[in-house]
């Protein structure tokens, strides 16, 4: 009997239960072979135990009419209860389920909800508990009725019978059921003094599976009517009683932690709260859940300080606990909340070193695996963002001690979480941070082993470049260029080879392998290394950047004969170019080593390679100047042909023919006007190309070649806008050339032209174009003979001299004072002639000898005279020169007339000669050697 | 002695201006056979001959080419007694002798450089410029020396043919630009062509460069800068001349001319005049015709 009481009072303690949970809504199964036999085995639990229900039932029946036994109806009523507990338990399976179909469509109508239905045992209890009072049993049969009742609905009812049980039955098994039951009944219905009294009857033992229960709520009657602290000291009384060590809370437990939080939520502050707890004992293993969802709630409250210093105290009190991770991280989002970035990151980075897997907190929590799942994850996000952070912020405001701080959370990260996925990812990014913090020895390092964490392709090539660039940055860095920097870069590139020729940087890879070699002047290195480009790119290419390397080495033959191997394999306008370029650089090296021949021969080889070009040209201005410097003119004027056979718009002959006709102007006039008409030819410029044309005219006038010169100053005067001065004195030349090469009739033309222009232009024009004019007045006068009759033609040269001396007397006016001298010279060879005239011209006819001699001394001493006029006149020429300075032919012609006339006066010669060459001597020899 | 090694180094030196030595051939051993010089006395007596010829052929070529002729009937197959010899004729204005003589040094294996410059130069001294020309040329085919260049310029020269003379005195002018018979010979060139200004430059760039015919460039320079007009100047010229050989009588023709006739100075005239006479000058006789003038047309100018 007691047994079965016992059990009673334990599946009526299980109910109790669970009506105060919610019901829960299990998932609904899949409808497959299994489900079918789930259901079946339902269904037979099922008629199982409805069959112990209408066994109840049927011996419950027989009430009316027999005294049944109270220990069999007890017995009996215990497996009812259950049976009824079971079937509705199935009928809110089955309820469920079908709720589920209905809501997925798969059932028209919305199932109705199962009630438990304890009508039957209500009406079969109530008599028996009406009547049997006092006697054994009769308690539990009242507490069934009440149960019923209160199950049923029926709560006051149930409520008075449970009032009645305290007072009538103060020591039955059920007073604390009873009491709590009535606790339950008072708070539901709101009177909460007479729910606290109840319940504290129920706490008064301690040992009961209802004590909790009833603290629990004890602690709602003092939230409800506003006595936080005394809520929260029931609650916590809860905890003390319930907390389990193992960690694994059940419902109540938890319940009571949200419920202590939920009255310490309403302390005046978190510092209260805190007290609070502390007074408690700061040991106790549930204050930590508390603190915890003690700070969200203050969170959810926007509480920020108070939460922050209810999760400051939770480390504090408990710095070993395993949710600090997650503490943190509200903290941190607190921050950010707050708009404290800083202290956000802060806190965020102390978290990932205080809570890492390296730390003895870590070591001493990890054991909680699950959980640690979360904290790993957590941290290892933390880790990443905070060290991105960092690194973007040391990058871009320049601050080493950020980017020391991202180096340091990456290798956290790695130390921490190395089978991550994302180590690689970070590893590649320590090694960024480790570049930009200038740390790039450690940064090349951590690049291959990223680089090792890849697999093969462009993105592992990518890593393996970064790893370059860092070993480029380092042997640029050291002071000569440190040759072992450069074995580790090559090393790098052969290992990943395939991985840069995939993502397009292996020939970048070698070029820079070579580049360093050529900085330290390994040029064999270099080469080596630009052969391995084989293997991506054309050999002719990679011939080519050996060529470019023997360049740089200075070693232009060696890069003369691989350009020109490359020239014959392949000739192309790039080819021909460079090869021509080499040979031009050699050239000029034989020209600053003074080896004339072979600059000769290259620079005549750069043309040759590539006629028509830049450099081609340049090669034969060099080679024309080469030759002017030899004052080797034939050769320029040779050069000049061809320079305009190939670039006949180029005028850089120009300067080089005029600069040639220069230097041999002094010695080889003619050749020197020779190039200057060529030149003339060679312009397009008609300025450039007339003064040329002038400077060649004059050139060949001054050395007699008039037939050269009258076509180049009739050039010349095809100019337009010429000034007056120089017009002039050009068709005066043109005149003067005209005379001398016997076209008398366009120099008389020209001449007049230039008189035209008298009053404009100099005396000196003027007077020379007179001059010259009068030369074919000179030229009737000296060709008139005295012949027969004497009278007549004497009259006829007399008049010719007078006018001729007039005219000569005219030119003087003009005061023209290197005229002087000529002019006075043909004025006194006139007056010579005439003389010479009179003395041998023609005697008359019939004369004895002695009327001969006569008349010959007659005409002699008649002649004598004019003799005398011209020793003067040829002495005013000598005198205009002596005082005039001018030492020209007219006043050395003055002085051998004086002299063939007053020899006695004015012969005087020295007997020397004039300058004479020399030769050199040539010297004796000694012996080479013993005879 | 100590003549001897002055003699010596003036044979050194010049051995430079004759170009470079060939190595004696392998018959100048086996000559020793053939013409037996078997005795060290021999050897050394025909040695002494040698260096005494070499010593005294300057002012004594006859003697030294008696010498060389002595050695030669002993030892007559080596090229430097024949072309010693040579040019011992060559200083006697022996001309066919001394053509001879190189010819056969060229046989015994002369240096041909030396041998052609050496007949080139005979052609040279006999006139004939066509032949020098000729024969230089095949000196300069071997060998482009200075003493080469700068002689066949001189025989282009005097054959008129300028441009060639120029080419070969601007090559020789590249190799030594102060080379003072360039720079003269440059200027006679240019005096010829009645450029007297640029003849001025080189008779100036000559004498830039102190050497023992200063006097003579001075003459040159001083007949360019009568020339051009510049009287006094060039009677300055003359006045330079004579610091330097103050005992030729030339200058004082030269300037006694030119007082007389361009600057009209009777006075100087007759006193530059009377110094050429006293002075001893070759046309003494006819300058004291002169003298006589100039002493009556200065007092002519005085009685107006």
């Amino acid at each position: 009997m007691l047994m079965n009481i016992k059990f009673i009072l334990f599946i009526a303690c299980i109910m109790m239960f669970y009506a105060c949970q919610t019901a829960q809504i299990k998932g609904i199964g899949t409808v497959d072979e299994l489900s079918k036999a789930r259901e079946q085995e339902n269904k037979r639990i099922r008629e199982s135990e409805e069959y112990k229900i209408r066994e109840w039932e049927e011996y419950m029946g027989l009430l009316r009419d027999q005294d049944l036994s109270h220990n069999t109806i007890l017995r009996l009523t215990e497996e009812y209860l259950q049976a009824k507990d079971i079937v509705y338990k199935k009928d809110m399976e089955e309820y469920d389920r079908r709720t589920a179909l209905y809501q997925k469509g798969q059932l028209k109508e919305l199932p109705k909800e199962p009630v438990q239905d304890y009508s039957t045992l209500i009406s079969r209890f109530k008599p028996i508990a009406k009547n049997y009072r006092y006697g054994k049993g009769a308690d539990a049969i009242l507490y069934i009725t009440a149960f019923a009742l209160y199950e049923h609905g029926k709560r006051d009812e149930a409520a008075k019978i449970f009032e009645e049980m305290l007072k009538t039955y103060p020591y039955s098994d059920y007073f604390l059921e009873v009491s709590f039951r009535l606790g339950e009944f008072y708070f539901e219905t709101g009177q909460m003094g007479e729910a606290l009294e109840a319940y504290k009857k129920a706490i008064n033992f301690r040992d009961s599976l209802l004590y909790e229960k009833a603290l629990y709520k004890i602690g709602w009657i003092y939230y409800k009517i506003d006595d936080f602290e005394k809520s929260a000291q029931s609650f916590v009384s809860v905890l003390d009683s319930k907390w389990s060590q193992d960690g694994k809370q059940d419902g109540l437990t938890e319940e009571a932690v949200t419920s202590t939080v939920m009255a310490l939520s309403h302390f005046k502050g978190a510092k209260q709260s805190i007290d609070f707890l502390t007074s408690q004992g700061t040991k106790k293993m549930y204050l930590p859940a508390v603190m915890v969802q003690l700070g969200d709630k203050l969170t959810e409250e926007t509480r920020f300080d108070d939460t922050l210093l209810v999760y400051k105290t939770l480390e504090e009190w408990f710095p070993e606990n395993s949710e600090l991770p997650v503490i943190y991280d509200k903290i941190a989002n607190l921050y950010d909340k707050m708009s404290k970035e800083n202290d956000a990151i802060a806190t965020d980075w102390l978290a990932i070193h205080k809570f890492n897997p390296g730390t003895a907190w870590y070591k001493k929590n990890y054991y909680k695996s699950n959980y640690f799942k979360a904290v790993d994850a957590l941290l290892s996000k933390k880790m990443i963002s905070i060290s991105k952070k960092y690194h973007v912020r040391g990058k871009k405001e320049a601050k080493p001690e950020y980017l020391e701080k991202a180096i340091d959370g990456y290798w956290v990260f790695l130390s921490s979480y190395p089978a991550m996925p994302e180590a690689k990812n970070i590893n590649l990014l320590l090694a960024e941070a480790l570049f930009d913090a200038g740390k790039y020895a450690e940064a090349a390092e951590e690049y291959k082993k990223a680089a090792n964490l890849y697999p093969a392709g462009a993105e592992r090539g990518d890593i393996a470049f970064s790893a370059l660039l860092t070993y480029e940055v380092i042997f640029y860095q050291s002071e000569k260029g440190d040759k072992e920097i450069i074995k580790p870069a090559e090393l790098l590139v052969a290992g990943y080879e395939s991985d840069l020729i995939k993502n397009g940087k292996f020939e970048n890879s070698i070029n820079k392998i070579a580049d360093m070699y050529t900085q330290i002047g390994d040029y064999d290195k270099a080469r080596s290394s630009i052969k391995l480009l084989a293997k991506v790119k054309d050999p002719t290419l990679v011939s080519l950047k050996t060529a470019e390397l023997y360049l740089k080495e200075n070693n232009l033959a060696a890069a003369e004969d691989l350009y020109a191997r490359l020239n014959e394999k392949q000739s192309t306008p790039a080819t021909k170019d460079a090869l021509a370029n080499i040979r031009y650089s050699i050239a000029e090296e034989h020209v600053k080593e003074e080896r004339f021949k072979d600059a000769v021969t290259k620079f005549n080889q750069v043309f040759s390679t590539f006629p028509g070009s830049k450099v081609g040209e340049a090669a034969l201005v060099k080679l024309g100047y080469l030759y002017l410097q030899k004052k080797e003119i034939d050769s320029v004027e040779d050069i000049a042909i061809r320079f305009v056979k190939a670039y006949p718009e180029s005028g850089k002959t120009l300067p080089l023919m005029v600069e040639a006709g220069r230097g041999i102007e002094r010695e080889e006039p003619v050749r020197a006007a020779g190039l200057y008409e060529k030149a003339s030819t060679l312009t397009r410029d008609h300025v450039t190309s007339t003064k040329l044309a002038l400077a060649a005219a004059l050139l060949y006038e001054a050395n007699k070649d008039y037939q050269k010169a009258e076509p180049l100053y009739k050039k010349y005067l095809e100019r337009e806008s010429i000034p007056l001065n120089d017009e002039a004195d050009v068709r005066l030349r043109l005149g003067t050339v005209q005379f001398r090469t016997g076209k008398k009739k366009e120099g008389l033309e020209s001449l007049n032209m230039v008189l035209a222009l008298e009053g404009k232009v100099n005396e000196t024009i003027i007077g020379k174009a007179r001059l010259l004019m009068l030369e074919v007045k000179e030229s009737v006068y000296l060709g008139t003979k005295l012949t027969q009759s004497f009278e007549e033609t004497f009259q006829k040269k007399t008049s010719l001299l007078d006018g001729l001396l007039k005219d000569y007397s005219q030119v003087i006016k003009y005061k023209v004072l290197e005229l002087q001298p000529e002019v006075y010279f043909k004025m006194g060879t006139a007056l010579e002639n005439f003389k010479e005239t009179m003395i041998q011209s023609e005697r008359p006819s019939g004369m004895s000898k002695e009327e001969l001699e006569e008349y010959s001394f007659l005409l002699e001493e008649r002649a004598y005279p004019y003799e005398e006029q011209s020793v003067k006149a040829f002495e005013k020429g000598l005198l205009a020169g002596v005082r005039n300075r001018i030492n020209n032919d007219w006043v050395d012609k003055c002085f051998k007339k004086l002299a063939s006339i007053r020899p006695a006066v004015y012969k005087r010669d020295t007997g020397e000669k004039g300058p004479e060459p020399l030769f050199l001597r040539i010297e004796p020899v000694r012996l080479e050697k013993g005879l | 002695m100590k003549v001897r090694v002055k003699a010596y180094i003036i044979l050194i030196l010049c051995a430079g201006c004759a170009g470079p030595e060939v190595k004696p051939s392998i018959e100048g051993t086996s000559s020793q056979e053939k013409v037996g010089i078997s005795d060290a006395a021999t050897k050394e007596r025909m040695t002494k001959l040698f260096d005494e010829g070499l010593r005294i052929m300057d002012d004594n070529p006859k003697g030294a080419l008696a010498l060389f002729n002595e050695i030669l009937m002993v030892v007559p197959d080596r090229w430097e007694i024949y072309y010693n010899s040579g040019l011992s004729y060559l200083r006697l204005n022996e001309y066919e002798k001394a053509e001879e003589r190189f010819k056969k040094a060229l046989k015994n294996n002369a240096p041909p450089v030396k041998a052609y410059n050496a007949i080139g130069s005979v052609y040279l001294a006999s006139g004939n410029m066509i032949k020098a020309v000729e024969t230089i040329k095949k000196s300069l085919d071997i060998e482009e020396s200075q003493t080469a260049m700068i002689n066949i310029a001189g025989a282009y020269q005097a054959l008129g043919q300028n441009d060639m003379a120029v080419k070969y005195y601007r090559k020789a002018g590249l190799a030594d630009p102060s080379n003072r018979v360039i720079h003269n010979n440059l200027g006679v060139l240019l005096y010829n062509m009645g450029n007297y200004k640029g003849a001025l430059e080189e008779f100036n760039k000559a004498l830039d460069k102190k050497g023992d015919d200063d006097a003579r460039l001075l003459m040159y320079e001083a007949q360019s800068v009568l020339k051009t007009g510049d009287y006094e100047g060039a009677v300055n010229t003359f006045k330079r001349m004579l610091a330097v050989v103050p005992d030729n009588p030339s200058p004082f023709l030269n300037m006694g001319i030119i007082y007389e006739i361009y600057l009209m100075d009777m006075e100087k005239a007759v006193e530059n005049f009377e110094a050429y006479i006293k002075k001893g000058g070759p046309k003494a006789k006819e300058v004291e015709a002169w003298l006589e003038i100039a002493r009556n047309k200065g007092k002519s100018k005085e009685g107006g």
